[in-house]
């Protein structure tokens, strides 16, 4: 699906929340882009991250790595960029649910059915939302801005209702 | 300044003061009651929130880990593997665990909520749900009824419900009352092939009961209609795929006659005209399993979808209200007149065919009834939080009154927190939501607490006489460390559930398994002991 065919939504909106709040589940393991042999000579990938609570890091991967592990590479010297990775990339948790710049996210191949449906419950869901487990990065994502969605900060506060299970 | 607030900064200093003094250093102590993921997520923003706390958790059960233990599917382990940041956190030098410590009235082998609140700086309650909505309907009582909530912690090797036991050998149609995903496990368990499950860590007695099962077809019913479902798509998309299982979408029409009805006739509710006005960005979940629902349905009635062999189905029923159980063995005449207690096993439900309301929310009865025959029905409309001792409860909304994750004085909208306890996950916000929603949950209770305490007020144990205090790892007569030595409760700490993990791990091994539960306490507290006695 193309970014400009979704609107962003704005953060926090109650549906998307109760639709966060009903769900869960999972599937098969899926792990790649982690720890390639030749990532010395790999080509730098630079990219900003936005943290939560908005601020900008500017950062640089390697070609071939696998986003979320590489954003855990970071969090011991800056602990601001916390993408939690509930299920260890296994697409069973959407806890590394990251929002990309439009562009960037077009770059990317679309995301599987299975990675949509983990999507579907992730909090602040937007055009442009991704699993950060799923991604490996490519030089053509130099320059592209991966905001860390504000769930933590504002999850209750905005209209949750509880429904049972 | 207003004459007041100097001297409650005053007081407040002085409480500080008091504190470390305690404990020496800035040290201060949480204890957290319940190690489900509301519990480490609440310990790990507490960690990441303050570098001088210490926190105990304590768990009723010799092992940690709630519901991603005792919940979360056995078929699903990948959901499980965020215990390996559970072990993270709880290997994090503050913290302890204390397993086999129940928190209730403090009498026996209990401790209670209020000597838990002399001894810390705050307490955080994180007991999960493990109670049952009950429909409070006639025949409810029948053998053959439950709660999904005992048939998946008997399925789990929950030591509550070990001695549970289902026999499925003796009929062929379940009927699961409710449609969250909860209702979706249980039917996937009830139908999937036994060899599928076999290399989980399902317990051994659930698996051979379900290799004996006769059950052939589970009807999960539903008061509303397609679109109000509370099961993901991700979980609806599962059922679809299961080997050897059809999956059928009915639309509010009668089950066991097998009539599939039309999507006009609900209204349209997965017409394409209806779907097409589910085009806003925020709509994208709910269009989405719209169009998987449609496609399941048009499938269900024959237009379209590959012919496959099936060995059992599971059958979506919409606009189903249960308004009854009725026993088996019982003819029609004797039924229509019986509206009072009725004993035995149960045969049949009777279900009234209901409509949306106009404005979507509920399910109003049209006054057309159906019985659907089975031989074992399962609740599953909503796991309920219990009421502590000496910690308010508003027993309309079976919850504990919060704000933020403040426990306030009562269900009052004017009520004041109570000083220094807290709440966090479903014990909360009640049973709804995934793994997930307990992170931003755990963030906000942690943020009230370290707030509480930047402020001064979390005071409770300033606020008792200086003996009483201290944690799991305080030498003091007062620490709760000596309160359980004294009452002859034997803590497990997390060393000891290592060695619980070690054994079911080898054991899977041994029998092909992921792993293998222990499911008495008696053999945990053994394994636990294993190495310090
Ligand atoms: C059947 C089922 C399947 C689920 N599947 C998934 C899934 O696939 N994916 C997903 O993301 N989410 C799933 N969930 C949701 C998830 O399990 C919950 O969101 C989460 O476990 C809630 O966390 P909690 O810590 O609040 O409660 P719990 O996990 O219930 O933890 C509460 C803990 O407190 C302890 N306790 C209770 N009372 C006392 C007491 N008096 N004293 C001391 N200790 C006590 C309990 O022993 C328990 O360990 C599922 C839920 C259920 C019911
Ligand atoms: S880490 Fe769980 S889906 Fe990415």
């Amino acid at each position: 699906m193309a970014a400009s065919a979704r609107n962003v939504a704005a953060c926090v909106r109650p549906l998307l929340l109760r639709a966060a709040a009903r769900g869960y589940r999972a599937t098969q393991a899926v792990r790649h882009g982690d720890d390639h042999g030749d990532r010395e000579s790999a080509a730098d990938v630079p990219f900003t991250i936005v943290d939560r609570a908005g601020k900008a890091h500017a950062v640089t991967a390697k070609a071939g790595d696998n986003l979320m592990y590489f954003a855990h590479k970071l969090q011991a010297e800056n602990p601001a960029i916390v993408i939690e990775g509930a299920c260890e990339a296994s697409l069973a948790c959407s806890t590394c649910h990251v929002i990309l710049s439009s562009q960037h996210f077009d770059v990317l191949d679309e995301p599987s059915e299975q990675e949509d449906d983990m999507l579907d419950m992730a909090p602040c869901l937007s055009a442009t939302s991704r699993l950060s487990c799923q991604i490996v990065l490519k030089p053509e994502l130099a320059g592209m801005t991966v905001s860390l969605p504000k769930f933590t900060r504002n999850f209750y506060v905005d209209g949750h209702v509880p429904e049972p299970h | 300044m207003a004459p007041g607030a100097s001297s409650m900064l005053v007081r407040a200093a002085r409480r500080a003061l008091a504190s470390s003094a305690a404990t020496g250093g800035g040290a201060w102590r949480v204890c957290i009651v319940g190690s489900g993921p509301a519990g480490f997520y609440t310990a790990d923003a507490l960690l990441k929130g303050s570098p001088d706390v210490r926190v105990d958790i304590l768990d009723r059960l010799p092992v940690p880990f709630g519901l991603v233990r005792y919940g979360v599917a056995p078929d699903h382990p990948e959901v499980k593997n965020v215990t390996e940041r559970f072990t993270g956190i709880a290997r994090d030098a503050r913290v302890r665990f204390a397993g086999n410590v129940r928190v209730a009235d403090g009498a026996g082998l209990t401790v209670s909520v209020d000597e838990l609140r002399a001894r810390y700086d705050a307490v955080v309650l994180a007991c999960g749900a493990d109670g049952d909505r009950a429909l409070r309907l006639p025949g409810e009582g029948l053998r053959g009824v439950s709660s999904a909530r005992e048939f998946v912690a008997w399925y789990s090797g929950h030591p509550d419900c070990a001695r549970a036991g289902w026999d499925l050998s003796r009929h062929d149609t379940a009927i699961v009352i409710g449609q969250g995903n909860v209702a979706l496990d249980v039917a996937r368990v009830l139908t999937k092939r036994p060899a599928e499950l076999a290399s989980t860590d399902i317990a051994s007695e659930a698996l051979a009961a379900l290799e004996r099962s006769a059950i052939r077809r589970v009807i999960v019913t539903g008061r509303r209609g397609p679109l109000q479902a509370a099961f993901t798509t991700k979980e609806l998309r599962e059922l679809s795929k299961l080997d050897g299982v059809r999956l059928s979408v009915l639309l509010g029409c009668n089950a066991d006659a097998g009539s599939h009805g039309t999507a006009d006739d609900e209204g349209g509710a997965l017409s394409e005209r209806a779907l097409a006005a589910l085009s806003g960005e925020a709509d994208r979940p709910r269009r989405r399993q719209a169009e998987l629902l449609r496609k399941l349905w048009l499938e269900s009635v024959g237009g379209g979808g590959v012919a496959r062999q099936f060995e059992r189905e599971i059958v979506l029923a919409f606009h189903m209200q249960p308004v009854g159980f009725e026993p088996a063995g019982v003819d029609a005449g004797a039924r229509a007149g019986n509206g009072g207690e009725v004993a035995g096993e149960l045969g049949a439900v009777r279900f009234e065919r209901t409509q949306l309301s106009p404005d979507g929310r509920s399910a109003v009865g049209t006054g057309e009834y159906e019985r659907t025959p089975c031989g074992y029905a399962f609740r599953s409309i909503g796991y309920l939080p219990s009421a502590l001792p000496g910690v308010p409860f508003d027993a309309r909304r079976s919850l504990v009154p919060s704000a933020h994750g403040r426990v306030l004085g009562s269900a009052d909208a004017a009520a004041m927190p109570l000083p220094g306890l807290y709440c966090s996950g479903w014990y909360k916000r009640g049973p709804s939501g995934v793994v997930l929603s307990n992170i931003g949950d755990g963030a906000e209770t942690a943020a009230a607490i370290l707030a509480d305490r930047a402020a001064g007020t979390l005071g409770a144990r300033a606020g008792t006489d200086g003996a009483a205090r201290g944690g799991l790892d305080a030498e003091g007569d007062g620490s709760l460390r000596a309160l359980l030595a004294g009452r002859g409760v034997r803590p497990v700490d997390f060393a000891g559930w290592e060695r619980i993990d070690r054994h079911e791990r080898e054991a899977g091994a041994a029998s092909g398994k992921r792993l293998r539960k222990v499911v008495a306490v008696e053999d945990m507290l053994r394994l636990a002991r294993e190495a310090d006695d």
